[in-house]
């Protein structure tokens, strides 16, 4: 229900920090359903994608950008198969490595982020006040 | 839109590389104003879900692919500062891990796919966003004009770097056009990705959409 369109405050059940527990409920509820949205598409509907190349890929070919293309220095044959949209990434190829990296990139991001949240609140931190002898 | 390596000479991708350290540090030191902790996990699961998109190529005109770029959706989400960093991370990652993106060019890549749209284009939504109505659909149209905007300008934006250090010679009138004929294909998927997952999550939870701020929207629900 609308609670601004009802015009109602919304119900709580509980004191003053129920509604802020609900939320924080929600919002993990959230993130965990995103996540898992993230994780099915990288692994189940990524190898239905399309195979063409890229919008810059395709440009390159066709007016010789890529004449200097230099070879990529990790992509060795135990990782090409690993690259997300590789050309010679089989479909069956595709879907765990792209598991992985949904799980790498999340946790870098929001560890990143974290401990940025860490740094900003540590600099921020007075001194503490020398005790007179 | 991942550059590989040789496309553009060192000079030219050491200084985008300085650029995009330098982009970094500044969205680190702005995005500290906003409130971290929360955001930490919502940064991470946008970046997350960018990742995953990014491999769902869909075919446009003339056996080309596109795919989501995704730095407006990301600073639709959780604003530019925070939109910057996890496109960066994204493209990193893509980097290192997966062979996607030369090395070299890596700063390139995230002028082009994070700093542009999450700057520029972010600046082009908030302008709609003033024009629209401040209503559900206001918000999406503005969103699917700068989502649209945004691939363009980074194709734009890789034209430029070849201008200045492409590795061969072609002309740049020919290049432009080709590049903007295709992205705006390309943005015109990235506009329907961009509005409908935004959407989905204006649907659900208004209170974590950055982009929506202190707008008045009416016909957004409110979660109880």
């Amino acid at each position: 229900m609308n609670a601004r369109r009802s015009g109602k405050p919304p119900t709580t059940h509980g004191g003053p920090a129920e509604p802020k527990a609900r939320t924080r409920r929600h919002t993990a509820g959230f993130l965990a359903a995103g996540l898992v949205v993230a994780l099915v598409l990288a692994f189940g509907v990524s190898r239905f994608a399309s195979s063409e190349p890229d919008g810059l890929s395709k440009v390159a070919a066709d007016h010789g950008l890529d004449a200097r293309e230099q070879p990529h220095a990790l992509d060795d044959p135990t990782l090409r198969g690993t690259a997300p949209r590789s050309s010679t990434t089989t479909a069956s190829q595709q879907g765990s490595p792209g598991t992985l990296g949904v799980i790498v990139t999340f946790c870098c991001t929001a560890v990143a982020v974290w401990l940025a949240a860490k740094a900003r609140d540590k600099a921020r931190r007075p001194e503490p006040a020398a005790t007179p002898r | 839109m991942h550059i590989p390596d040789g496309f553009i000479d060192g000079p030219t991708s050491l200084a985008a590389g300085v650029v995009a350290v330098g982009g970094v540090a500044v969205a680190l030191r702005k995005a500290a104003d906003d409130d971290l902790e929360s955001r930490a996990a919502m940064t991470g699961l946008v970046a997350a879900f960018v990742f995953a998109v990014q491999m769902l190529n869909f075919p446009v005109a003339g056996g080309t692919s596109g795919h989501l770029m995704g730095g407006l959706f990301a600073a639709v989400l959780v604003g530019p500062w925070l939109g910057s960093l996890a496109i960066t991370v994204v493209l990193v990652v893509q980097c290192l891990l997966f062979a996607d993106g030369g090395i070299s060019a890596l700063g390139l890549n995230i002028v082009n796919m994070a700093f542009v749209p999450t700057f520029v284009a972010y600046g082009i939504f908030l302008l709609a966003r003033k024009a629209a109505p401040a209503t559900r659909v206001g918000l999406l149209s503005a969103t699917a004009a700068a989502a649209l905007a945004s691939v363009v300008l980074a194709a734009l934006a890789f034209v430029a770097e070849f201008a200045l250090g492409g590795t061969t010679t072609v002309s740049l009138s020919t290049l432009s056009a080709a590049m903007i004929g295709v992205h705006v294909l390309i943005g015109i998927g990235e506009a329907v990705i961009t509005t409908l997952t935004v959407g989905a999550v204006l649907a659900t939870r208004p209170d974590l959409v950055y982009g929506a701020g202190q707008l008045e929207l009416n016909e957004i629900p409110v979660l109880t």
